[in-house]
């Protein structure tokens, strides 16, 4: 056996190569286990009839060239003195063609595809976080009793803006971590950046107590609605929407109450809210620290790649949209209900907006499995994203009927908050694009256009006033239409941002 | 030129790598290796005359640099492509002779894609594009009509390719052709440390400066590139043409390289086979210097069998290990130790399993890094190796300079370097490791005497100095293919170009193996007058 003759001697015998073959699980072939052949060959005595049988049996008989297979081969222990001694060819390479030809006439099987998994629970998870965007809302009755008669309007526009923006950028960031393979070090990135962020708030609030006064008040607000939005964003990123929904709902309940009740006490929803929001943005903390995976040990710059410019246009965009949709609610925190609540359809069917995008990834995606060429694939892609847009507003537009029945049940309703309803049911459709194009990686796109619009909804304010023929229309009016152009107008902006992108199948991985 | 090694990894390439830029001081060097992401650090020390090491990213978003000039029209971009794409999917031609001519033309769609991105053009962009898309499905349509239904080469692919496919395969494909985005390399000679992809970035240097293009092989890439794909996840019709993209490539470097420089005959068939010119090969084998690889004057106190190299599944360690298994029966008292560090976690993992599962956790041990190569194969008795797929492992050729005996399998070229002076056996053949290793450990005389042979094996054929040598020579017969006449600077700079074959006849017979039959060693009149023909050639060209 000593030396490459000896090898070549013992190579002779099938029953070591097929032992071989057996007991080795180094290089598995894609299918490895002991299925029936579908096509059974004949018994014969041609030992390349054998062979075949065999690499049929493990290999379902799917290679490339011949090249593959005399790879295969070489690799089980086939060298060219086998392919001459035992099979007769004159090397590897002719008796891999050979094979090659034999197995072309069995029958291939597939290999097995992955079983569906339903997504049930992803789903119901999705379309409750419109409910959980509305948890702080039940707290603003009490916070309104407590900061009466001068509302914290600048409090809660910084801490709105600041929790946003932190919230999409750090998410971002973690997601570069993820996209690296290092899920470990994405948990514990959004945990140190979370207890940052509300750090910023904490100044941020003590400056704002100091500057526009409103004293301790102010002073926790801000941190305490910036913990809420970085708690839930870390427990939406980690799929845990029910730690957020039991942690939180003493803090509802109390707020509910409070907002129901007769004798108003603002401490009996406040306290909690502050002991609900402190609990939750620990645990929301402790639990992406404790995200398991090895870590890889890249730098948040490794991970970057140099994509610094990308993540400014991640930042400004988050800013631009949160920007563009309070303002057009923050005029009404001063009193005007009606108004103010008419906001309320877009965070309700938000859920739903969310669920759309994954769903409308999903389909086009799987829209790539037809056997269609890609301009088939670009109108129809074209149908569904306007399909689904549709079902963005319809569910809104539902939300906004129900509301505006009940505040002309109420006999609230204004021609403004009927505006206003209109405008979300705008934003609903327009945040199902926002979310598809910043998929699509057109930050820049998305930059331009919201811009457009928040200048739209800023010059449109004083032109209806002036320009428009009407008799001295009301202010709020006035706002909400302008407010209500600038969501149509976004739509369409959107619509045309997405044109170059949304046809190309590379978008859809 | 390399791709994932040198000076970003270890490993035998990386090793050879850092031979040549230090074993010759007197060229300047420039490394271009071919990249994951840019990220990676250097592991090497740099030589004094290493000037710069240039790396090409193939897979971090963005691409590699593009030049801002006015892009080429969208057709030029086309034409190429769609020769580019049937050279892909169509099976290799049996007949030699067309199989030439798939290559020529796939040379001429890579050189159209090379000056369409020149020209400005986004090429990853444009192969991703819809329109590349719908002509990647048309040409898998219109190759599988024209072939026929009862074509061995379409059995298992879809009539269609689906778009999924399609784009699946040109992100792959657009990735892998970024070599061709980057601006050429100038020098005087293009050495590529292996086929494949490294070797497009020697074809843009030939194109623009007519630099002479010299490839060598440890493995074969191409037979890796299969190997990998046997247990890849790809679905069929993207493994089809991302193989039909390396089978292609590798066939197009063949072609266009000035000189092939295989690592062992053993790769010699593989590169024939896939249409290199026998006139332009030169086998190099790897040297090691025997100096820093001493003969071990003792041996360990336990019966030990000693594996130094990469834990990964190409080395096929579950093999070694149960062959252990059966050593530790026959062999009370022996142990293994495995040397290395993993390339797979997952691998080192289920290496670590088998080893609790067959009980030979007190005598199984996987140490990690040797942190003293020398000591790590004098702690054993034997030296073993059980790949599947090798070149020319300096793992061998270390240990036999050692004085250890070495039991491998019979892949690539460890034969070549074995040949008598140890036991070479069937890969994946748990029996014959063992019976090897059993063998040696029970009869000392045996092992001495081998490990004697193994020691003057590599004294006698597979030192550095050689391999330097060889390569010197190959070097400066490339950028002055006429050296009968004295070179100037002038001529030097000229000297670019295809090598005259016939000027490299004798070369060729001195420095392949295959001819040197009979002359068992430097004595050999043939061998001796070739490579001193060389020496003395450089020598005069240097002063």
């Amino acid at each position: 056996m000593s030396g490459a003759a000896g090898a070549g001697s013992r190579l002779t015998s099938m029953a070591v190569m097929a032992r071989g073959l057996a007991t080795d699980d180094t290089i598995e072939m894609p299918i490895t286990g002991l299925e029936p052949m579908l096509v059974r060959p004949e018994a014969s005595t041609d030992p390349v009839d054998v062979l075949v049988a065999e690499i049929y049996a493990r290999s379902g008989g799917r290679f490339v060239d011949g090249l593959q297979v005399a790879a295969m081969l070489e690799a089980q222990g086939v060298t060219d003195r086998t392919a001459r001694v035992q099979y007769g060819y004159h090397d590897v390479f002719e008796l891999a063609h050979e094979v090659r030809v034999r197995l072309a006439g069995l029958a291939h099987r597939s290999p097995r595809r992955p079983p569906r998994h339903r997504k049930r629970g992803q789903t119901l998870r999705e379309l409750c976080h419109g409910a959980l965007y509305l948890l702080p809302v039940m707290l603003f009755p009490a916070v309104a009793t407590v900061t009466h008669p001068r509302p914290p309007v600048l409090a809660i526009v910084a801490a709105g803006l600041l929790g946003w923006v932190w919230a999409g950028g750090i998410t971002w960031l973690a997601y570069q971590y993820v996209n690296a393979g290092d899920e470990r070090a994405a948990g514990r990135f959004l945990a140190l950046s979370a207890v940052t962020g509300v750090g910023v708030a904490g100044l941020l609030g003590a400056v704002i107590a100091v500057a526009d006064g409103g004293g301790p008040t102010v002073a926790l607000l801000v941190p305490a609605v910036a913990a809420y939005q970085l708690a839930s964003t870390l427990l939406l990123y980690l799929r845990d929407e029910v730690w957020l929904v039991a942690l939180m709902s003493p803090a509802v309940i109390a707020g509910v109450v409070f907002a129901l009740s007769d004798r108003r006490v603002p401490e009996t929803a406040l306290i909690p809210a502050v002991a609900c929001v402190a609990v939750t943005f620990a645990v929301a903390v402790r639990r992406a620290l404790l995200v398991p995976g090895t870590p890889a040990g890249p730098g948040v710059r490794a991970v970057m790649r140099g994509r610094w410019a990308t993540f400014a246009l991640v930042v400004a965009h988050t800013a631009l949209l949160a920007a563009l949709i309070l303002q057009g609610q923050v005029p009404y925190l001063a009193g005007r209900f009606d108004v103010l609540v008419a906001a309320l359809p877009l965070v309700v069917s938000m859920g739903f907006v969310e669920w759309r995008v994954r769903r409308f990834g999903e389909r086009s995606q799987g829209m790539l499995n037809d056997p269609w060429g890609p301009r088939h694939f670009r109108r129809r892609v074209w149908l569904l994203l306007a399909a689904n847009v549709g079902a963005c507003c319809l569910v809104a537009a539902v939300a906004a009927v129900t509301l505006l029945a009940a505040l002309r049940h109420a006999g609230w309703l204004t021609p403004a908050a009927t505006a206003m309803a209109a405008t979300q049911v705008a934003l609903a459709g327009a945040c199902f694009l926002i979310f598809v194009l910043a998929g699509h990686g057109g930050y820049g796109r998305l930059c331009a256009v919201l811009a457009v619009a928040l200048g739209a909804h800023l010059a449109g304010r004083p032109f209806l006033a002036t320009a428009v023929a009407w008799p001295a229309p009301p202010a709020a009016l006035t706002d909400t239409l302008a407010n209500l152009g600038s969501a149509v107008l976004l739509l369409g902006l959107l619509s045309v941002a997405l044109s170059p992108s949304l046809g190309h199948v590379r978008q859809y991985r | 030129m390399s791709e994932g090694t040198y000076p970003f990894a270890h490993g035998g390439v990386s090793v050879w790598c850092d031979q040549l830029v230090r074993g010759m001081p007197e060229y300047r060097w420039e490394v271009v290796a071919l990249t994951v992401d840019g990220s990676e650090r250097s592991r090497w020390e740099s030589p004094a005359n290493l000037d710069r090491v240039v790396s090409i990213p193939l897979w971090c978003a963005g691409g590699a640099r593009r030049r801002r000039t006015r892009g080429r029209p969208a057709t030029v971009f086309r034409a190429a492509y769609d020769t580019f794409l049937t050279a892909l999917i169509t099976p290799p031609d049996p007949s030699p002779d067309r199989a030439t001519v798939q290559r020529s033309r796939f040379l001429l769609a890579l050189r159209g894609l090379y000056e369409f991105a020149a020209d400005g053009g986004d090429l990853a962009a444009a192969v991703g594009s819809n329109a590349a898309l719908g002509a990647m499905q048309d040409r898998w349509r219109e190759v599988g009509a024209a072939l026929g239904a009862d074509h061995p080469a379409l059995a298992g692919r879809p009539l269609r390719l689906t778009l999924a496919d399609a784009a699946q395969a040109a992100r792959l494909i657009g990735h892998m052709l970024r070599p061709l985005t980057v601006p050429p390399t100038r020098a005087d000679v293009v050495h590529c440390a292996m086929n494949g992809l490294s070797a497009l970035v020697g074809m843009t240097a030939k194109w623009t400066h007519d630099t002479p293009l010299l490839i060598s092989e440890h493995g074969v890439y191409l037979r890796e590139r299969y190997l990998e794909q046997m247990h890849g996840d790809l679905p069929h019709p993207v493994t089809v043409l991302l193989l039909g993209f390396h089978r292609s490539v590798a066939g197009a470097a063949y072609h266009l390289a000035d000189a092939l420089a295989p690592h062992s005959a053993y790769n010699r068939r593989w590169q024939l086979r896939n249409g290199a010119d026998p006139g332009r090969m030169w086998t190099m084998y790897n040297g090691v210097a025997p100096e820093l690889f001493p003969s071990a004057k003792t041996e360990p106190d336990e019966p030990t069998v000693v594996f130094v190299g990469r834990i990964d599944p190409l080395k096929d360690l579950h093999t070694l290990i149960r062959a252990f298994a059966v050593v530790r029966d026959r062999v009370p008292g022996a142990r293994l130790r495995i040397y290395g560090s993993a390339t797979d976690l997952r691998y080192r993992d289920s290496c670590l399993a088998l080893v609790e599962r067959l009980g030979l956790a007190d005598a199984a041990r996987l140490e990690g890094n040797a942190p003293d190569l020398v000591e790590a194969y004098h702690s054993g008795n034997i030296v073993a190796l059980t790949s599947i797929s090798e070149g020319f492992p300096y793992t061998v050729i270390e240990a036999m300079a050692c004085g250890r005996t070495m039991v491998c399998t019979n892949v690539g070229g460890v034969s070549e370097a074995v040949g008598d002076a140890g036991f070479v056996v069937p890969p994946r053949d748990v029996d014959a490791v063992a019976d090897a290793c059993v063998t040696l450990l029970r009869d000392p005389e045996l092992r001495s005497r081998l490990a004697a042979e193994a020691r003057q094996r590599v004294l006698d054929r597979f030192t550095l100095t050689q391999s330097l040598a060889d390569y010197r020579g190959l070097y400066e017969r490339l950028v002055t293919p006429h050296l009968e006449r004295a070179p100037t600077g002038a001529a030097r700079r000229a000297a670019v170009g295809r090598v005259a074959t016939t000027d490299l006849r004798g070369l060729a017979s001195a420095l392949d193996p295959a001819s040197r039959t009979g002359a068992g060693g430097r004595g050999g009149a043939p061998w001796s007058r070739g490579l001193w023909d060389v020496h003395d050639t450089s020598a005069w060209i240097r002063r």
